[in-house]
């Protein structure tokens, strides 16, 4: 399940993958661009940095960029580390697993069996993503959403 | 159109490559293998003759093919009875046999060659590969596999005794110094208490640590999308020693996590970033590998019981090089704590350290050559050659190539779990497969087909 740290934690990434190469972005300019809170965006940087996806450089001219090219790091790696196993449901996973309080038999659950189905199809839809194929996805969006503007 | 396929190296891996290339091909081809030994199947790891040298898997793992799990054991069941009686972990030694009656089985009369010669370099050409041989001959093949096992040297390096080739001490009594704690030690002792040996061994290495032994378990079923693929080795590490403390404390095994890791390793090692790759070869594999490669409960009953006599000793140390004074052999290691090596008398020092390549190693054979020729390259690490993720082999120039593949310890770089027969079957499969196609690579992007 995408929650809200892992949607923002995509958000920062994505910030950090347009930034220049060799420079740094504090954590209150991403959070001002996507009006979120800034404790809330350090505590998600601090995760990243932990997984190894964002490095921090420290001092007055400190901030966080990220530790790969944006084309290595894969938008399912990320929200691994941001909000666990990729499941749709929490009984779908085997490390995060958690029974639902209404379950009789989760062998046989038809919504648990589709949904192990579904995890897979997140999977490798996610783990070949990349960070440069998102910013890619934005780019071709908005250039579409110009053309929109002009014609209209 | 009768494709002719070159394999390079007749251990395991060019054995089961041969098998399945009959197997799933269109019964027009022909295979010629080239091994110096003549003798097939016989590699670094089933050369061995000693009935204690067992398997570290269960014989249910062991067919060649993947679409048959069972045949090794229904080949076992036939032709050695015996052996099944003592539970599913049974000697190295007739692995040989067994792929020689695979061979048997699915090659066509006449259409598989056992050349026994050196192969000395492959060139790819436009339509096909140019194999050259030790004697200045060449092959001409349509395509060529190399599989010439992990590639370090056979010889024992100067005063250092090879443990599979040189013999064992006549002298009883003799002390006796083991390089390494891992399953080459395992084996080597076992040697020696098996040929009667009373003398003292002491074994050393960097950790000191002894191999895991096996228990029955039930693997814990995960998915790649349970594992932190691409994440740093560190976060991997505790996610993974996490999952063994919440798995133990419900009542499970810890190799029920490693089990359950196994198919995942190679989709978890192609995603691991390459200074996390360095980290784990630094830090961590000695641990990985006690964990994972285990031994048969059977030879650690032995184990346990000449360490209690004291017999053996297992000894934290580096080693650094050994000496010769008199009749004498002494090996300076350097202990932890210690400012300067200290000398370990013995009169036969056996090299255990394990197959891995290291660094300071030249490539030998005809890894060495395809790398000096450009045909080939190192991997990052220097672990081997590098292949693409369908184990084709790629050039100086970071090209994958349409016709000469790779198969078993020779990818260990690149794919890090593919010295297993599990893994190599599997590797064989793909090759067969895509050899069978006229070199063409699978379709990609379907769903099924991603990790």
């Amino acid at each position: 399940m995408l929650t809200m740290k892992g949607k923002y934690g995509l958000k920062a990434l994505h910030y950090l993958s347009g930034i220049p190469q060799g420079t740094v972005a504090q954590s209150v300019e991403i959070a001002e661009t996507y009006g979120m809170s800034k404790k809330f965006l350090d505590a998600i940087l601090a995760d990243l940095r932990n997984g190894g996806f964002v490095e921090t450089r420290k001092g007055r001219s400190g901030g966080y960029r990220l530790a790969h090219r944006p084309e290595e790091i894969m938008v399912g790696h990320a929200l691994r580390v941001l909000d666990g196993p990729l499941a749709p449901i929490s009984c779908a996973s085997r490390t995060a697993y958690a029974r639902c309080s209404d379950c009789a038999d989760e062998a046989t659950c038809a919504v648990r069996l589709s949904m192990l189905e579904v995890r897979e199809a997140i999977a490798s839809v996610l783990d070949t993503k990349s960070l440069a194929d998102m910013r890619s996805m934005v780019e071709a969006a908005s250039l579409e959403q110009d053309e929109f503007l002009e014609i209209s | 159109m009768t494709h002719h396929i070159v394999i390079a190296g007749g251990g395991a891996s060019g054995a089961i490559m041969a098998a399945n290339l009959f197997r799933l091909g269109d019964g027009a081809l022909r295979v010629t293998l080239v091994e110096a030994s003549g003798e097939i199947g016989k590699g670094l790891a089933y050369s061995t003759t000693n009935p204690s040298h067992l398997f570290n898997v269960r014989s249910g793992q062991l067919s060649a093919f993947s679409g048959t799990p069972d045949h090794f054991d229904r080949w076992l069941a036939i032709h050695h009875p015996e052996l099944t009686r003592n539970g599913p972990f049974v000697p190295r030694g007739i692995y040989s046999e067994y792929l020689e009656a695979a061979l048997r089985e699915t090659a066509p009369v006449g259409k598989l060659r056992i050349l026994p010669q050196a192969c000395v370099g492959m060139r790819e050409l436009e339509h096909g590969v140019e194999v050259t041989l030790a004697d200045g001959s060449s092959l001409p093949a349509h395509f060529a596999i190399v599989a010439t096992g992990f590639g370090t040297k056979q010889e024992g390096e100067g005063l250092l005794s090879n443990p599979w080739t040189d013999p064992l001490p006549e002298d009883r009594d003799a002390r006796v110094l083991i390089i390494g704690t891992g399953l080459t030690m395992v084996d080597t002792v076992l040697s020696l208490l098996d040929n009667g040996h009373r003398g003292r061994i002491v074994s050393v290495s960097r950790r000191g640590l002894l191999p895991q032994r096996h228990a029955l378990h039930r693997p814990l079923q995960l998915s790649t999308a349970d594992i932190p693929l691409g994440a740093s080795l560190h976060y991997l590490c505790r996610w993974l020693t996490d999952l063994v403390r919440t798995h133990v404390a419900s009542g499970g095994d810890w190799r029920d996590v490693m089990d359950g890791m196994r198919p995942h390793i190679q989709t978890v090692w192609k995603n691991l970033p390459t200074e996390s790759r360095q980290r784990f070869l630094r830090h961590a594999a000695s641990f990985w590998d006690v964990h994972r490669h285990r031994m048969p409960p059977a030879q650690a009953e032995r184990i346990d019981a000449v360490l209690e006599s004291g017999q053996l000793e297992i000894v934290k140390g580096r080693f650094l090089s050994a000496e010769q004074r008199g009749d004498r052999l002494f090996a300076n290691v350097m202990r932890p704590g210690w400012d300067e090596p200290g000398p370990f008398k013995a009169d036969v020092i056996y090299d255990c350290r394990g197959v891995r390549r290291r660094a300071d190693q030249d490539l030998p054979g005809l890894a060495g050559a395809l790398v000096e020729s450009g045909a080939a390259r190192l991997e990052k690490l220097g672990l081997g050659l590098e292949f693409d993720r369908n184990c084709a082999l790629v050039n100086m120039h970071g090209e994958p190539s349409a016709r000469i593949f790779g198969i078993g310890p020779v990818t260990l770089g690149t794919f890090w779990e593919s010295i297993a027969v599990p893994d190599i079957r599997e590797q064989a499969r793909q090759i067969a497969d895509r050899i069978a196609s006229g070199g063409r690579s699978a379709a990609r992007g379907s769903i099924a087909r991603l990790p």
